[in-house]
């Protein structure tokens, strides 16, 4: 069955519509953990309006800094311009 | 192949248990009953009585069949080859660590996170630990490979002990018990002085949790009992019979850490520093212990 992780594209169904979001925080079992690669308590997510942009202006709480090997994507570039503290 | 054992052993004349005796090869009148030169050793080379606890990376697997005494060998030889470039601090879980680790990605080229070790697993190379902290209303654990070569540098900045020697709990304790400063600074320990055990129980969040801590025998939280649902009360029984392991000797012997391992390992740390002194490379120190006074 495919998983999503960090940094992955996934379809959630929020408050009765369809919205593409991407993971920026992954609750990870401890045998799959890797080294330097932060498990959050909970699983975190930045949606997506239609066209692929970030729904919200913000991303106000940190996310790891593992996501910034994917800067050079096109659409994940903007999440990243919104976030402001690495952990 | 049982058929031919028992043709060979019907030779033999008497009883049965003579059978059995014939047949067995331990010889007790011919065992050495010299004493043993372990205590002398360990005077010699002043060993550390709690070695397993300081350095539990250069004890043997739990997992019998997995003690691989060349791979084990090996792995121990690079081990102190790392322990000469970077400096690893005596930590327990429980104790406050700062890692920072190789970053090409942050503009500091550094990543560094501050969290409380909650467990440490593996032996050899392989040996990691986890540090866990609420980042601004976020719960965060890292796991870190103690040798891996991206980790510049391992700061303890309080060295302490808790209750338990696995602190997963705290994901479903309260948040404040797993909130640490960035910016803290660093608690001296005087060395020689015993490593202080910080008797703190934490209270939960309320139920339903990620396990069932209330039957795990976890010493660092309070009344985990009460605070658990009734579902998980409703039929509660042992299943499993492992009273006995207390006293099960043989299963201490081959899951623990004997004397003899231990004294190999001290010998080759400190040949290994003596050599690595010798030839003025460092004058770095691995064998070590804050609990005991440096003489």
């Amino acid at each position: 069955m495919p998983k999503a992780g960090l940094g992955d594209k996934i379809l959630v169904a929020i408050r009765g519509q369809m919205r593409k979001a991407y993971v920026v925080g992954a609750h990870v079992h401890r045998q799959m953990r890797q080294h330097g690669v932060p498990s959050t308590d909970t699983n975190n997510i930045v949606l997506l309006e239609e066209e692929g942009n970030p729904l919200g202006n913000r991303v106000m709480k940190p996310i790891p800094a593992k996501l910034l090997e994917k800067r050079d994507h096109a659409q994940f570039s903007k999440v990243l311009a919104l976030a402001n503290k690495y952990i | 192949m049982l058929g031919r054992q028992l043709v060979k052993s019907r030779r033999l004349t008497g009883t049965g248990l003579e059978l059995i005796r014939g047949a067995c090869s331990s010889k007790p009148e011919q065992a050495n009953t010299a004493p043993s030169e372990l205590p002398k050793k360990a005077k010699q080379l002043q060993h550390l009585e709690k070695f397993p606890e300081i350095f539990p990376d250069f004890g043997q697997s739990p997992v019998w069949n997995r003690r691989v005494a060349l791979r084990d060998e090996l792995e121990r030889a690079d081990m102190l080859e790392r322990r000469m470039q970077l400096d690893i601090p005596e930590f327990y879980v429980g104790s406050i660590l700062a890692v920072t680790s190789a970053d090409k990605n942050l503009a500091s080229r550094e990543h560094r996170f501050v969290g409380i070790c909650i467990r440490r697993e593996q032996e050899g190379l392989h040996h990691r630990f986890t540090l866990r902290n609420v980042v601004e209303g976020i719960g965060v654990e890292i796991m870190y490979e103690m040798y891996n070569p991206t980790i510049k540098k391992i700061e303890c900045l309080k060295l302490e002990k808790r209750l338990d020697n696995d602190l997963s709990y705290l994901i479903d304790a309260l948040p404040e018990y797993s909130t640490f400063d960035f910016n803290m600074e660093g608690v001296a320990h005087p060395a020689g002085t015993p490593i202080p055990v910080n008797s703190l129980k934490v209270k939960m969040k309320p139920a339903p949790w990620s396990s069932r801590w209330e039957i795990r025998g976890c010493q660092g939280i309070e009344d985990a009992w009460t605070a658990q649902t009734p579902y998980f009360k409703r039929k509660l029984h042992h299943t499993k019979m492992n009273d006995y392991l207390q006293y099960d000797l043989i299963h201490d012997y081959r899951t623990g850490s004997t004397l003899e391992h231990e004294l190999k390992v001290e010998e080759d740390m400190q040949k290994f520093e003596k050599s690595r002194h010798e030839a003025g490379l460092t004058r770095r120190r691995i064998f070590r212990s804050a609990a005991v006074a440096r003489t």
